[in-house]
């Protein structure tokens, strides 16, 4: 409990990593206190938050969450919630379950799924239904409630308005990460825009390259 | 059990149940499930073809129908492999690791899952092998009573052949990065390579994967060990396999 309340809930040390494309980004460092939200824009982005949840080895520094490396963690997705790229979700299976399977691991009961749901703004109606089924928005909300059922103190997203082609839509789910971060959570995501990492975050922050204005 | 010791076992506990609720709600365990009474039928029509019906109700003969079951293992593969690569495809696997932060935990909680669920194929197959073969019994006059004693063997051997096939799958799915090859590569082994080492190197295919599923099934032949021995090196196999994927899955940078 302790290090969800005072440790600063994200933080790049001095990070450096090599991405997918060749792009290498160097001497990342940064924290994201909770209720900011924080884009990483450009290349880099998704392998630095990829960083966070130990899905890529850093060359060197550290990606910390609540002050550890997330595998140092008891339940990591109590402390951080994290939506894969473009809010993918399995299409086979229906989003509750999805959500159900989502709150297994993170050792929440069932009851969490509704509640997730909620808080992401996803409409209790498409819980039935599968991925394809359902619009852009709609799927990213899904795997927002599928980050949110651990009630992490941070959340980090990949690329989550990219692909997303209505501003309305943009502007949605922006809303709603700005609400989360109003109640003190800590919201890291990377986006290939500059423009939405400008307008959404309060803080635009480019791993590779030039310095980007927020 | 010291209280990090409790808590990993809870961790792998949750996962394994995850990764049980994926398997439930997901389409690929009823797909296979549609596919083994095919491949069963298919297998039994060979076997049959050069036997004349005296021959039918003879022990060893029913014994050879039942092994059958053991065509389960190609579905197990497949139930592995789906299990990763079609969870890795859609970024499920990336999200475990994540919610898990243990490689190893996630890795083993598919291996048990796939285990069990495996297991469940495999007494599917079993069932459709022995029912099979009872309505081919039937249809013949020859009385049922000719598969006992000893015919639960090679039903169980299908059993144990496509829990620990499936377990191979979990495998084989994280040494070569759930590429999208993995699936027909692992099946052109399975009923391809397997089949031809049987036919030209007998000696060899024995201490194989497929040359223990064919002790488990059939037991005890000139190209196979007997059961238990067969069992042993098929589980072998599989914790061989389940070590080597561990080593490779804690190097593997998990993109998009």
């Amino acid at each position: 409990m302790t290090d969800r309340v005072f440790a600063i809930p994200l933080a790049y040390e001095d990070v450096a990593l090599r991405t997918g494309t060749g792009a290498e980004v160097s001497g990342l460092t940064l924290e994201v206190d909770h209720g900011t939200v924080v884009a990483l824009v450009g290349d880099g982005g998704d392998e630095a938050v990829r960083a966070l949840l130990g899905l890529v080895r850093p060359e060197e520094g550290r990606a910390l969450v609540a002050g550890r490396a997330i595998h140092e963690h008891r339940r990591p997705a109590r402390v951080l919630g994290a939506v894969g790229a473009h809010g993918a979700l399995p299409p086979a299976r229906t989003i509750e379950a999805s959500l159900r399977v989502a709150a297994r691991l993170a050792g929440v009961g069932p009851h969490a799924v509704a509640e997730a749901a909620g808080r992401a703004g996803l409409d209790p109606a498409l819980l039935r239904r599968r991925p394809p089924a359902v619009d852009g928005l709609a799927r990213r909300r899904a795997a927002l409630a599928c980050a949110f059922v651990g009630w992490p103190a941070a959340v980090v997203l990949e690329a989550p308005f990219d692909r997303l082609r209505e501003t309305d839509d943009v502007r949605a789910l922006a809303t709603t990460l700005r609400e989360e971060a109003a109640r003190g959570l800590a919201v890291l995501f990377s986006t290939s825009d500059a423009r939405i990492g400008a307008a959404v975050a309060d803080r635009a922050v480019a791993p590779v390259g030039e310095p980007v204005a927020a | 059990m010291s209280s990090v010791g409790a808590r990993a076992g809870l961790l792998l506990w949750d996962a394994a149940a995850a990764d049980l609720l994926r398997i439930r709600t997901g389409r690929a365990l009823l797909v296979l499930a549609a596919v083994c009474p095919v491949l069963v039928g298919i297998t039994t029509a060979g076997t049959l073809q050069p036997v004349s019906p005296l021959a039918l109700g003879q022990d060893p003969q029913a014994w050879r129908l039942l092994s059958t079951a053991t065509v389960g293992a190609g579905p197990g593969l497949a139930l592995g492999i789906v299990l990763v690569a079609g969870d890795h495809r859609h970024g499920a696997l990336g999200a475990a690791v994540a919610a898990t932060g243990r490689r190893g935990v996630v890795l083993l909680a598919r291996a048990a899952a796939a285990l069990l669920a495996g297991a469940v194929l495999g007494a599917w197959t079993s069932a459709c092998a022995l029912a099979g073969l009872l309505l081919w019994y039937a249809a013949l006059g020859v009385p049922a009573d000719a598969l006992l004693p000893g015919g639960w063997l090679p039903l169980a051997g299908g059993v144990a052949t496509t829990a620990l096939y499936a377990v191979c799958g979990v495998a084989a799915a994280v040494l070569l990065r759930a590429r999208a090859w993995v699936l027909p590569v692992a099946l052109a082994w399975s009923y391809g390579v397997d089949w031809l080492l049987g036919a030209k190197l007998p000696d060899v295919e024995r201490w194989l994967p497929g040359g223990a599923a064919t002790g488990l099934g059939a037991g005890g032949t000139r190209w196979a060990l007997d059961a238990g021995p067969s069992l042993a090196l098929l589980a072998g196999w599989a914790a061989l396999l389940l070590v080597l994927a561990a080593v490779s899955f804690h190097r593997w940078e998990l993109r998009s």
